[in-house]
């Protein structure tokens, strides 16, 4: 009881409070810009957290950070242009919903999927940051392998009509990732002598051409007048209707973003593209998926936001961080002289319990300030595309400069550009390039770990439960995958022959 | 292009690049190394597994619509579409002002060749009103230009006119 009034008196005042809104508030924005990163806001904010009390300055850079992971949906949906990569699935039937004049509906089911599995997020690190993270521990190079090929499952969930060319396009996309220095002996691979192409392709750059610039090409190819500008969003939010619909999703969504979040490295794509994946192979209305769904929407979102508290848990737990911007929180917690651990539970047990109060304020603050910004940003959707497509073109020249202060990442900008538009006139979908892309590396590396352990033995990937788990859950989603789409085929074939 | 026709271009396309990447770019563009014991080790092993994936992806491709009835695959002509020349036109003269732009990055900086690309984007879209042109193209290079360069902090780059701020 001593604890937790101690803990009260920690967080209950307007400092945590005002901090935590700043904080959402600067996510929201810094997610919305194309080329700033949520990791980058996060950075930014932290020398202001310096002469804040612990708990005020670790909760104002997670308001960041989840203001940040909702942030980027806003554009993904209204301009096609993912501000964070994890909102690249969003793209995917918020995009065609705003086209349809339903961008508010869209924002809206956004905001409360990412509520919603940010608050399912944020109690599963309060009940299960313990067992979760020891889980998490036991994920060696072969297991994180078998976890990646898993989730690349999802390629055959986004490619549309024909999985034959979703794969050509998760191909192309793994081949970029190649693009680089090797990692084991430091050779160049696919570089042809550039010294900008060593580091690799940066990921942003290759985001906003590929889904934002095809776009304002293809808009250069239509009839004067032709969706000169969305229709009118007056009046058209998310429904109760709407979200008890896509409950399900939602919580699946949720569930993994937890698992996935809680293990070191995944992220918030493959959480996002998993969840849609599953969501479509789950719909009623999976044709509609890619067209304008809404469950689609509230699928990748809460798959987005699940992580969003899981990826303290292996920092909170065990003081590993999960990704670039847990390790700059990690750094804020070391900045206040606390060290996150086993020992922070402890030692500082009062000051986590009020963080934990924080973190369970923080979906609220989300909420309130995600339905502030739609009713100022859904407007965009009203501007006319003749002048939105330079202005977003423009945007993203400069977030993509941003991105390295590098004006090579323009270049790769444009070029992904062009590759993006012939993938649209070959209709081959532009999102298992970007999966295969983002968890290519991954893949790779834990491959080649996993050999150089065994040396060079494949049995490697044979070996203990967690590998002939995701093994068998490969194979079984393959499987269903694979039927659901030649079964589509046939029922397609067989339509076009009546007609 | 008959949807058919098009899913077979790209499974010959497809075909055509992963040919390329196995037989000509991957051993030209990726270093082996001298010391190599495990082969499944190897820089070129991974990408080498990728492009024989997108090989049989591409066959898969080709098979599937040559087998399938030709009286089935529809024909897609939106009518929203530019004529074919025209479009091509105007999509060559969008490429190239971007091109552009990048390439007077060094000597005029981000901030002018913005403003100049994005009042010819606008007006060659369609938007014939000269004023609300000249305001946004000002406007919003120069909103970015400030955002970046004094609230995060990013100096975005100048070119010739450095000197002036």
């Amino acid at each position: 009881m001593d604890i937790l009034s101690q803990s009260f008196d920690l967080f209950f005042n307007a400092y945590n409070f005002l901090a935590l809104f700043a904080g959402v508030i600067i996510g929201v924005i810094v997610g919305a810009i194309p080329g700033m990163t949520t990791p980058m806001g996060v950075a930014l904010t932290l020398p202001f957290t310096f002469n804040m009390s612990p708990v005020t300055g670790i909760l104002m850079l997670l308001g960041v950070y989840k203001g940040g992971l909702y942030g980027g949906s806003i554009t993904a949906i209204l301009i096609k242009t993912p501000g964070t990569p994890a909102a690249s699935c969003t793209v995917l039937d918020g995009f065609p919903m705003a086209q349809r004049g339903e961008a508010r509906r869209a924002l809206d089911m956004a905001l409360y999927a990412s509520c919603f599995a940010d608050l399912i997020s944020n109690l599963s690190l309060i009940l299960f940051s313990g067992s979760l993270a020891s889980l998490a521990l036991q994920f060696g190079p072969p297991e994180m392998f078998t976890l990646i090929f898993f989730s690349l499952t999802t390629i055959a969930g986004v490619s549309g009509e024909s999985l034959p060319r979703g794969v050509l396009s998760a191909c192309l996309g793994l081949i970029a990732a190649v693009v680089g220095l090797d990692i084991i002996y430091g050779s160049e691979r696919l570089v042809f002598g550039s010294t900008e192409l060593m580091g690799g392709l940066d990921f942003i750059p290759v985001l906003i051409g590929l889904f934002a610039l095809p776009e304002m090409f293809a808009h250069y190819t239509r009839k004067a007048g032709m969706g000169t500008s969305a229709s009118p969003l007056q009046g058209i939010g998310a429904t109760f209707k709407d979200f008890r619909n896509c409950f399900k999703s939602i919580l699946r969504g949720s569930i993994i973003g937890v698992i996935l979040g809680a293990i070191p490295g995944i992220g918030g794509a493959p959480s996002a593209f998993l969840s849609y994946s599953e969501a479509k192979r789950n719909s009623k209305n999976a044709a509609n998926f890619g067209k304008g769904e809404i469950e689609g929407v509230a699928a990748s979102e809460s798959g987005n936001n699940g992580v969003a508290g899981a990826t303290l848990i292996p920092l909170l737990a065990l003081g590993v961080p999960g990704d670039v911007i847990t390790a700059v929180i990690l750094g804020a917690f070391m900045i206040h002289g606390l060290k996150p651990g086993p020992l922070l539970f402890t030692q500082n047990l009062p000051m986590i319990y009020a963080l934990f109060m924080g973190i369970m304020f923080s979906s609220i603050a989300l909420l309130a300030v995600g339905k502030v910004a739609i009713k100022g940003l859904s407007k965009i959707a009203d501007i006319s595309y003749d002048i939105l497509y330079p202005a977003v073109f423009v945007m993203c020249a400069f977030g993509a400069y941003a991105v390295n202060n590098n004006a090579f990442d323009i270049l790769v900008m444009l070029c992904m550009g062009v590759v993006g538009y012939i993938m649209l006139l070959g209709r081959i979908p532009a999102a298992p390039f970007l999966i295969a892309y983002i968890l290519g590396p991954m893949l790779e590396d834990s491959f080649r770990q996993s050999l150089l352990l065994s040396g060079g033995s494949f049995g490697i990937f044979l070996k203990g439960g967690i590998c002939w788990t995701f093994w068998g859950l490969s194979a079984l989603l393959a499987f269903l995958l694979i039927r659901s789409h030649s079964k589509k085929s046939r029922q397609c074939q067989s339509q076009c022959t009546s007609c | 292009m008959t949807k058919r026709a098009c899913n077979i271009t790209v499974g010959i396309c497809g075909l055509i690049w992963s040919l390329c990447m196995y037989f000509i770019l991957i051993p030209i563009g990726i270093a082996m190394p001298d010391d190599l014991e495990i082969r499944a080790m190897s820089p070129q092993f991974w990408p080498k597994i990728v492009v024989i994936v997108s090989a049989l992806a591409s066959m898969v491709c080709i098979v599937q619509n040559l087998a399938q009835n030709g009286k089935n695959s529809n024909q897609d002509c939106p009518s929203d579409l530019l004529p074919i020349r025209v479009a091509v036109r105007r999509v060559v003269v969008v490429l190239a002002s971007c091109f552009a732009m990048y390439f007077l990055l060094a000597p005029l900086g981000l901030v002018i060749p913005s403003m100049f690309l994005m009042f010819f984007l606008m007006y060659y879209a369609g938007e014939r009103k000269l004023l609300k042109l000249t305001c946004i193209a000002f406007a919003m290079p120069t909103a970015l230009f400030l955002f970046f360069n004094y609230v995060a902090e990013i100096p975005i780059p100048m070119g010739i006119f450095e000197q002036l701020l």
